[in-house]
């Protein structure tokens, strides 16, 4: 479990495996083998890949995760956000562009048509 | 508990500042700035110039190290770079490679 603390201030790549959480400030692209929470009160200007995401701070950057991505109410986010699936809870300031990876089911309407 | 800690098998390159204990025990490469401890577990791999309160060293360290109060290398630690630090110790089992500056 690797955590950059509140009062850290990390310029660069971040990348590896483990769980990580940011609870300071990250200026550059992160991308880990392993879940990844951008606490709030943190901050991340750079694209953040990893397995499962939850984001509470802000984001600068496009988010990409493996599993799921949540954007509590505290998070702002600008970018790009790409998971199997993305829940954005209310209040979250958001200006994203949303890509999941699902299949809508419109084979069966269309039979019992 | 520290305030940040890059666990083994996490990799940072750049530059980390902060005003709170860090403990390494990933790979960093870039440097590293601290006003409070850096500690540098066994498994740690780092390649960057340190500076910080204090600095104990378990793990592997190439960089000048500059600490206001003091370094510690542990058995099985290794550095190699200069010290500029008011104490300094050298455990059995230690290795070190570089200059000792203890003057104020």
């Amino acid at each position: 479990m690797s955590v950059v603390g509140a009062a850290t201030r990390v310029t660069g790549r971040i990348s590896g495996t483990g769980a990580l959480r940011i609870e300071g400030a990250v200026k550059g692209d992160v991308n880990v083998q392993g879940d990844t929470e951008l606490a709030e009160g943190g901050s991340l200007e750079g694209n953040l890949q990893g397995e499962g995401l939850d984001i509470g701070g802000s984001l600068l950057g496009d988010a990409h995760a493996r599993g799921a991505i949540a954007v509590r109410a505290t998070a702002s986010v600008r970018g790009e956000l790409r998971g199997s699936e993305v829940s954005i809870e209310a209040g979250a300031r958001v200006s994203v562009r949303l890509d999941t990876d699902f299949e809508l089911d419109f084979g069966g309407a269309a039979r019992r048509r | 508990m520290a305030g940040t800690v890059i666990g083994e098998g996490l990799v940072v390159e750049g530059d980390i500042t902060g005003d709170e204990e860090i403990v390494i025990n990933g790979t960093l490469r870039g440097r590293l700035t601290t006003s409070d401890a850096v500690t540098v577990g066994g498994t740690a791999v780092v390649g960057a110039d340190i500076t910080g309160a204090s600095l104990s060293v378990a793990g592997q360290v190439i960089g000048d190290v500059t600490a206001s109060e003091r370094v510690d290398i542990q058995a099985g630690g290794k550095l190699v770079g200069d010290i500029k630090a008011a104490r300094f110790t050298i455990a059995d089992g230690a290795s070190f490679k570089g200059n000792v500056d203890m003057e104020d």
